[in-house]
């Protein structure tokens, strides 16, 4: 290209350009690039260090890449798009190419292009969008059916003595279902928005969940499916009582419903090293695809809807889990073997930090 | 306006030959994950998308010519390019078809319910994928090992054919519900396995324009069997 930088701008430049979170190409009037970023490299075929021009069909075979250079030089006005660009993985970017004019020439010297990745925002604006369309139907549905029951009793069907209390009986089955819901999403926004109040103290462990054995004791009959608890006496987690029995009743309940009658649910838990301690929930149960691995701790996401709701979840269990495992600095994990089971892995501190 | 020489020609020509290039592996990329995901907009989207690369085609094969008539004596080196880009941009064609075959039955398979989750065949149509990538960079570097080994990886697009082959026939013999989804699924790998041929084919040209040989000579490799409907 037609200009030169002087000895200080050269390096200031390439510092600027080389921070810079979006991918930079500049192209010369012949298509060729002459110049480009770090950024760049890693989203294009590039060399890390350039040696001279490269030519564009060299960096992207990508057919909106060349249109919008090819139509800014041109016309010699901005281009904007959104492109896929296909490599190990497959990432959205937003993709604004602009005209270079360097003065004192009036014409175009060639263009920039900027390519900023827009894939998250692209998935969590996706999920956003399903949340509010599932949530209006997960609260329409037992609130049409509560509806329909209600008017049939008021027309007459409270009188008749064989079906009114059967009547009831679902009217309490959905009421019941959108109370569940409700009180999730309360609890979901509060975390959220970081509004929950944890109030750590050290906790025994093994009488903790001998304790929460007692609780699930009718949803393991119901399931017909055993309960194994091995917990090291004395090992403790430092955590919030209220939310680690969220969390634990949350993945034990799940490990129980997502089970099959014969099946079985182990709670083991042991110490690890930078004062964590590790809990295991382990099931027999259906276990779950690989595909499904990664969202299942999205909002109201479930494998099979209709098994979800027979057993009465929301879909928004583990998504409070993980919040509030998140919130005491704690992580999860789970791995899974369709038909075999599925094991989820929580971490949390073991004591606390001593001032 | 200036006068085009014949070294702008040949580089418009490499520009379009890639650039089709890459629109068969947006084709087949989009053909793949609206298969693997259910999606039938993105699938009809393969088939609207079709046109403008049987365009795209035909303006190559006119700038060949054009340069095969303006210059009379092309230097050998660059003769064997245009042959080259003569023969590859057919094949290239072909992939994009194949995808939109692929296409046309990921919308019938979606009017019905999914078969069972797939695990080789979203491998399969991997590999393919970076199969068809790594030709097209081979070629635009003409880079005859990398074409090498990509063709090497046929094989392993062989095996997975063989094994959902086998998959879906005995899901056809076992369960009356599944023949016409088997069906479109055995299409579907055929059409797979007919892109790593062309692949294939690619690399083989690559080979040629690097070291002037051809390696396989069989008129079949070049031209390529029609396409299922
Ligand atoms: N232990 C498990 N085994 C198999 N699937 C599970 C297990 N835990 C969770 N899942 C899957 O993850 C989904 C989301 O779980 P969750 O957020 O607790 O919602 P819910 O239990 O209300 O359906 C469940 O619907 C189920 O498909
Ligand atoms: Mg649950």
């Amino acid at each position: 290209m037609g200009f030169q930088l002087d000895q200080y701008s050269q390096p200031l430049l390439k510092a600027v350009l080389g921070s810079l979170r979006e991918g930079i190409l500049v192209v010369d009037s012949q298509l060729d690039v002459v110049l480009y970023n770090k950024a760049a490299v890693s989203i294009f075929n590039l060399p890390a260090v350039m040696t001279g021009p490269v030519r564009l069909i060299d960096v992207s075979r990508n057919k909106t890449i060349h249109q919008g250079f090819r139509q800014v030089l041109e016309e010699n006005k901005p281009f904007d798009a959104e492109l896929e660009v296909f490599g190990k993985q497959e990432r959205t970017f937003s993709f604004r190419a602009t005209p270079l004019v360097v003065p004192p020439s009036e014409e175009v010297a060639g263009a920039i292009g900027v390519f900023f990745d827009v894939t998250q925002l692209l998935r969590l604006e996706r999920v956003r969008r399903e949340f509010f369309s599932n949530l209006s139907h997960e609260l329409r549905t037992p609130l049409t059916s509560i509806l329909v029951y209600v008017e049939t009793l008021l027309n007459g069907a409270l009188y008749d003595t064989e079906n009114n209390l059967k009547f009831l009986n679902i009217v309490n089955k959905h009421a019941t279902r959108m109370q569940n819901l409700v009180r999730d999403i309360a609890d979901l926004s509060a975390i959220e928005a970081g509004e929950l109040k944890l109030n750590a103290v050290e906790v025994d462990l093994r009488a903790f969940i001998e304790n929460l054995g007692v609780l699930i004791a009718s949803d393991l009959e119901e399931c017909q499916v055993a309960f194994h608890q091995d917990i090291p006496p004395e090992l403790t987690v430092y955590a919030d009582p209220q939310a680690l029995e969220q969390i634990l009743m949350n993945l034990i309940i799940n490990a129980v419903k997502f089970n099959r009658p014969g099946g079985s649910v182990s709670v083991t838990a042991k110490p690890e090293g930078d004062n964590r301690t590790r809990i295991t929930v382990r099931d027999t149960g259906i276990g779950i695809e690989e595909e499904h691995l990664t969202r299942i701790f999205e909002r109201l996401y479930r494998v099979d809807k209709s098994r979800s709701q027979e057993v009465g979840g929301t879909g928004l269990g583990l998504a409070i889990v993980k919040h509030l495992v998140l919130s005491h600095n704690g992580d999860i994990s789970v791995q899974s073997t369709p038909g075999e089971g599925s094991e989820f892995r929580i971490r949390l501190p073991r004591k606390a930090i001593e001032a | 306006m200036d006068v085009p020489t014949l070294e702008t020609d040949l580089r418009m020509l490499r520009d379009k030959v890639l650039l089709l290039g890459g629109q068969s592996e947006t084709a087949l990329s989009h053909a793949a994950r609206a298969l693997i995901q259910r999606d039938s907009t993105l699938a009809q989207q393969v088939i609207s998308d079709d046109d403008e690369i049987d365009s795209v085609e035909s303006e190559i094969d006119e700038l060949c010519a054009q340069i095969l008539t303006r210059q009379r004596n092309l230097p050998p080196e660059d003769l064997r390019f245009v042959i080259g880009v003569l023969r590859t941009t057919p094949m290239i064609e072909r992939i994009a078809d194949h995808a939109v075959n692929i296409a046309r039955h990921t919308i019938k398979l979606n009017d019905e319910p999914q078969l069972k989750p797939f695990i080789d065949l979203p491998r399969m149509a991997e590999i393919v994928k970076q199969m068809l990538a790594a030709s097209l960079d081979a070629l635009t570097q003409r880079d005859a090992i990398r074409a090498k080994q990509t063709i090497r990886r046929d094989t392993e697009v062989d095996l997975l054919y063989r094994r959902i082959f086998n998959e879906l026939m005995a899901f056809m013999t076992s369960d009356l519900a599944a023949v016409t989804r088997s069906a479109e699924l055995l299409f579907v790998i055929k059409h797979l396995e007919r892109i790593a041929d062309y692949v294939t084919n690619i690399c083989e040209q690559v080979v040629y324009l690097a070291e002037g040989r051809v390696i396989k000579h069989t008129p079949e490799a070049w031209l390529g069997d029609a396409v299922e409907p």
